[in-house]
């Protein structure tokens, strides 16, 4: 059993001897920051081999792949043939299906289906139709060649251009040969050429297939699988010229080049907008939002309150832009470390509707300080408490599913589903019950499978946000509604005064006194183990992975390090590239 | 065609044996033959009944039924033989459907079959002719907590819509299965969906394909029109050279004749060659589609070209003009005829429906007026089971009848080759959740014995009901729930047990509480778990229909 897992193991066994009170003993491993000291699982050992999990071959995920085909046709489209390309190719990627996974983030899941491999193949035929088609955009992708562009030396001058873009390292004669031998085989010649290389296995998978291999199947990459790795972390997309032409010098080797490279990466205007974008999606699940229930009339009545509300495609944007904006400003601008990130009471409503959830102004799009927008005192600290993560789709707050994120995504904590999740016998609803009432009432009766994880655990953390509306507006009363079904639903029955929790313990996170989610939230913003966990995620989000950490807990130690020690969130994200296990890949 | 000198002939060469499974040997067949393979598939359609609330009555079940409904003079077979419920083996009975026929009269007095025998009012005598291919069913129970409309129990995604993290209806399970779709190429066909039971999780291939017949014709044939073309035609030549370059090109890398994969690793090299495969059978389905499926023309439209209801509140509907009703069986008449068209030549497997006549026989609330008074008004009950036998006739009986009427050969007609279902979203009343009414046709290639009535209720079963002084319990028993009857249903389609189960739970659906013991309707509280005896059976296969 690996370290990982053992201490998880441990932890709930003591979870489910102490009734899910987890980290009651502490007698773990500990790594000293300025936050303080971590019960959490980072045991780098110094004989640590420093060596990845096992993973399979890797396809390109949506996102990567989009990013991907626009980056290597962009040099060749004018700014509106961009946003034709881009429209074009959208809805066959939007037709990919989506890998997901339960819990965790989804792109540790690699699946790759016949239905992945029929759209892609149909995306490759329409990307190359999309570029041959036009003879002004061909002659760019041509270049010198546009002229003449049916000779040999012409073809060969293309695929070793087009090639090393496309399959992010040098075609070598045999690859040579054969492409040339596709385009003259039959029909349009680059048509086949461009389709073929997309539909290439070194285009689909991250190719990394690595230099030598030591005796327990790991490999160091090479040159041009670095550059590759290293892209596709941070640019989320290939490898520009610059990082392509690293790699050929071979400057990309040393550390220092490495570095040089990482320091110009992180100031490239789409690392910044695509990094950002999806950790954020990964980290907190923000394309998972279902759509709300609106056949219910306290739904309807909620969603009437926002000024002339959008369609709900067109809201679930817009919350989701507001989380962008935040981790834009606040780990680019400001360059949060993962206190700052978690406490500030920064809102960025671009909208109306934003603004009259926050009960705030609209924010104009601008970083001037003046500018920026605050949040009412007290209402608003960091992630948990954006419109994005309180809005329910649903006519209560649904503070069970609010309390499982925190545990699971800020906690790092797993749990397992309840053996029987019926309604126990007896009890009894009543109209005028709040919805803490409710999930107290159906989850935390005596002698059931659910008291144990929901009265210590997931209910308390759901009820610190007991503050925010199933919309995520700020509120200080419970409204109950007539029961649907009845002739007043959608009207008020009855308000009551929330009461957020004010105690909690989940060792070794908190354990006390709290007010709320404010509360919660700044008790999480100074655990370190809160830290680790975020530690952890970047590091797994930098993988593809959800298990990192068990294989490699010098890594995660290491970032928690550089973040913990008064760093930024940009300085963990430089650490993770320096770590030796990240231009590694040990094979299945 | 023109094919490039290295043929995929020599791909598979090059691939050595080690991954040559039938459904790549048959991408091998000439085009006629691979083109007929795909023609047999097995399908399934899941027709839902809005409300269900027939009663215990002749309406539904036949008159021999409700004549002898707890009497044991049928032939009775175990299902399961000790430790049941309340430790009482569960026994069932059972006997030949065409048995079941009468000339009672109903309460039309016989008149709209024009007093032929009949297994009762709303499944008429328009389904005489295939008594024989059906399985009718009293005794099978959904159950969860709540149990309002739409909450895809007829599916068995018992806990309903809202929650994503639940069981798919069982349409999406197949639709996501290689183990349903025996040619991995037929995964990517679309499915027809027109029904708002099924399950809200919608994947690439499973949009709602509901609107209209000119929207259905689009979902399922638009693709194949014009194949003949032949500018479509050089397209799929072209495609065809394409496609082998790129299996070529894996053929390189997989053998490790790239300079960047010439350390492949075995797993490497085993995710390429499914990823080959994958292409093998994208090249197949392509040039199969081209060859078929072009046949079915755009049907001549009604005037009343929309099939579409919303699912239950069906006086939102404007029923229009005088000749509205008819128009608009005309196009289930044409849906019903597409949806054979495509069973038949592959262009689909799946087809999830739901429609209601409801709005042409009350003008007012139907959902309130109509479905909901059932127990209370004789009228409203007669109106309602018009609406349902408008649905048995127009959804259920055109799709036997079509589907029987295609010969795939060896003296099997295409509904042999599938299953038809026609479930109730409700049981007896409307939102209880047990007796649910159930009529299946097809035999799914023969791995279910057709032609069969059985009772699934357990009639020594009396302890453990809580109140038989309702009227709306006298008649019930516990009988098998919907988990059991969708696990031999995906069994049916090749999946074994580990293919659906969850945590090791038997049975496909959400851990179901059992409604026997519930008594009431709308009182969540007063459900309990199945037995651990009755849960373990959950994979079993039924007794009497499923031969396996």
């Amino acid at each position: 059993m690996k370290r990982f897992y053992y201490h998880i193991l441990l932890t709930i066994c003591v979870l489910l001897y102490q009734n899910c009170s987890p980290f009651e003993t502490n007698t773990s491993f500990s790594e000293n920051s300025s936050l303080g000291t971590t019960v959490f699982s980072l045991n780098c050992l110094p004989d640590d081999p420093r060596m990845p999990l096992a993973s399979e071959l890797k396809p390109l995920n949506s996102f990567e792949l989009e990013n991907t085909l626009i980056d290597l046709f962009e040099p060749y489209l004018s700014a509106s043939q961009i946003d034709q390309f881009r429209n074009r190719m959208r809805p066959l990627i939007n037709e990919i299906p989506k890998n997901e996974v339960d819990v965790g983030m989804d792109i540790a899941n690699h699946g790759v289906t016949l239905i992945h491999v029929e759209k892609h193949f149909l995306l490759a035929e329409v990307v190359a139709d999309f570029i041959t088609g036009n003879q002004s955009i061909l002659n760019n992708v041509l270049g010198a060649c546009a002229s003449t562009s049916g000779t040999e030396s012409c073809q060969k001058q293309f695929l070793s251009r087009f090639g090393l873009r496309a399959l992010r390292r040098p075609l070598d004669n045999d690859a040579l040969t054969f492409y040339q031998q596709v385009m003259s085989g039959h029909g349009n010649s680059y048509r086949n050429a461009i389709a073929s290389l997309l539909s290439s296995p070194l285009f689909y998978y991250h190719g990394e297939f690595g230099q030598h291999e030591t005796s327990q199947k790991m490999v160091e990459l090479d040159i041009f699988e670095r550059a590759s790795r290293l892209s596709y972390f941070l640019l989320q997309s290939m490898p520009d010229d610059e990082l392509l032409s690293a790699a050929a010098d071979g400057s990309l080797l040393t550390t220092e080049g490495l570095r040089q490279q990482v320091d110009r990466l992180l100031k490239h205007p789409k690392v910044r907008q695509r990094l950002t974008r999806f950790f954020a999606n990964q980290w907190l699940h923000m394309d998972k939002m279902v759509e709300p229930q609106t056949e219910v009339q306290k739904v309807q009545t909620l969603i009437s309150e926002l000024a002339d509300p959008p369609p709900f495609n067109t809201l679930r944007g817009e919350l989701q832009q507001e989380v962008y904006d935040f981790f834009d400003y606040l780990i680019w601008e400001q360059r949060a470390d993962y206190q700052q990130l978690m406490t500030s009471n920064l809102v960025f409503p671009r909208n109306q509707i934003l603004a009259k959830i926050y009960g705030t102004a609209e924010w104009n799009g601008s970083y001037e300080l003046s500018s920026l927008v605050r949040a009412p005192a007290n209402e608003r600290s960091g992630p948990l408490t954006r419109a994005q993560f309180l809005y329910t789709s649903s006519g209560n707050t649904r503070p069970i599913m609010r309390g499982v994120k925190v545990y699971r995504d800020f906690m790092c904590q797993d749990l397992n589903l309840p053996p029987d999740n019926s309604t126990p016998e007896g009890v009894e609803l009543k109209n005028e019950m709040t919805d803490r009432e409710v999930v107290i009432a159906t989850t935390e009766v005596p002698g059931t499978s659910c008291v144990g994880c929901h009265q210590k655990l997931i209910n308390p953390l759901g009820f610190a946000f007991d503050q925010f509306d199933a919309l995520g507006r700020f509120r200080t009363q419970e409204r109950i509604f007539h029961p649907e079904g009845t002739p007043q639903q959608g009207q008020v029955l009855i308000s009551k005064n929330v009461q957020p929790t004010d105690e909690i313990s989940i060792l070794p996170y908190i354990d006390g006194e709290i007010k709320g989610a404010i509360g919660l939230v700044h008790e999480l913003a100074k655990n370190p183990d809160a830290l680790a966990c975020f530690s952890s995620k970047l590091w797994n989000f930098s993988q593809k992975s959800n298990l990192e950490v068990e294989a490699n807990p010098c890594a995660v130690q290491n970032i928690f390090g550089a973040i913990g020690n008064q760093g930024s969130i940009i300085d963990g994200i430089r650490q993770i590239v320096l770590q030796p296990e990240f231009m590694r890949r040990t094979l299945k | 065609m023109k094919y490039y000198p290295q043929s995929r002939r020599h791909f598979l060469q090059g691939l050595g044996g080690s991954l040559m499974t039938l459904p790549l040997l048959t991408s091998l067949l000439p085009r006629q033959a691979a083109a007929q393979a795909v023609k047999t598939q097995k399908f399934f359609v899941l027709i839902t009944v809005d409300h269900g609330g027939t009663g215990f009555s002749k309406d539904w079940y036949p008159a021999p039924f409700i004549d002898n409904l707890n009497s044991n003079q049928f032939t009775k077979a175990t299902l399961i033989p000790s430790g049941g419920q309340n430790g009482i083996p569960h026994i069932i009975r059972h006997g030949r459907l065409a048995s079941f026929l009468s000339t009672d009269p109903g309460h039309d007095g016989g008149n709209v079959d024009n007093n032929q025998q009949r297994l009762s009012f709303i499944l008429g005598s328009f389904l005489n002719p295939y008594v024989n291919k059906l399985n009718m069913f009293a005794g099978l129970d959904g159950g969860m907590t709540y149990y309002g409309h739409t909450r895809s129990v007829p599916g068995g995604s018992i806990f309903g819509l809202q929650d994503p993290k639940t069981w798919p209806t069982v349409d999406h399970f197949l639709a996501h299965s290689p183990r349903f779709y025996l040619n991995p190429e037929s995964i990517a066909l679309p499915v027809f969906n027109q029904s708002p039971y099924s399950w809200t999780q919608t994947g690439a291939n499973y949009p709602s394909t509901g609107g209209s017949v000119s929207k259905a014709y689009e979902a399922l044939f638009s693709r194949y029109q014009g194949t003949r073309d032949p500018a479509v035609v050089a397209r799929q030549e072209e495609r065809t050279y394409l496609i082998d370059r790129v299996l070529e090109d894996f053929n390189r890398t997989i053998n490790g004749n790239t300079s960047s994969a010439r350390r492949i690793s075995e797993a490497d090299r085993q995710r390429l060659k499914q990823h080959a495969q994958y292409m093998f059978e994208v090249e197949r389905k392509f040039r199969n589609l081209v060859n078929s499926c072009s046949d079915v023309q755009r049907p001549p439209l009604p005037k009343y070209n929309g099939f579409w209801t919303p699912y239950y509140s069906d006086n939102r509907f404007n029923a229009g003009t005088t000749n509205a009703q008819e128009d608009y069986n005309k196009a289930w008449d044409a849906l019903t005829d597409l949806l054979a068209l495509a069973f038949s030549c592959g262009a689909t497997q799946l087809a999830n429906l739901a429609a209601s006549n409801g709005f042409f026989l009350h003008s007012g609330d139907y959902h309130q007026d109509i479905a909901h008074q059932c127990t209370n008004s004789r009228s409203a009950q007669l109106t309602h089971n018009r609406n349902i036998r408008w649905q048995a006739e127009h959804l259920f009986g055109a799709m036997v009848r079509k589907l029987d009427a295609i010969d795939v050969g060896n003296g099997q007609t295409l509904l042999d080759r599938g299953l038809v279902t026609f479930m109730h979203e409700a049981g007896t009343t409307t939102h209880n959740h047990y007796n649910l009414g159930c009529v299946t046709a097809g035999s799914v290639d023969g791995f279910f014995n057709t032609g069969n009535f059985v009772d699934f209720r357990n009639l020594e079963n009396l302890g453990l009901l809580k109140d038989y002084s309702n009227p709306e319990n006298k008649e019930f028993r516990p009988g098998v729930p919907l988990q059991r009857f969708y696990a031999n249903v995906l069994q049916a389609y090749g999946h074994t047990p580990a293919d659906y189960r969850r945590n090791n739970r038997p049975g496909y659906g959400a851990d179901q509480t059992a409604p026997s013991y519930a008594g009431t309707r709308h009182n969540p509280n007063r459900h309990v778990p199945y037995p651990t005896e009755m849960v373990n059976s959950f994979d079993q296969l039924l007794p009497v229909i499923a031969k396996g």
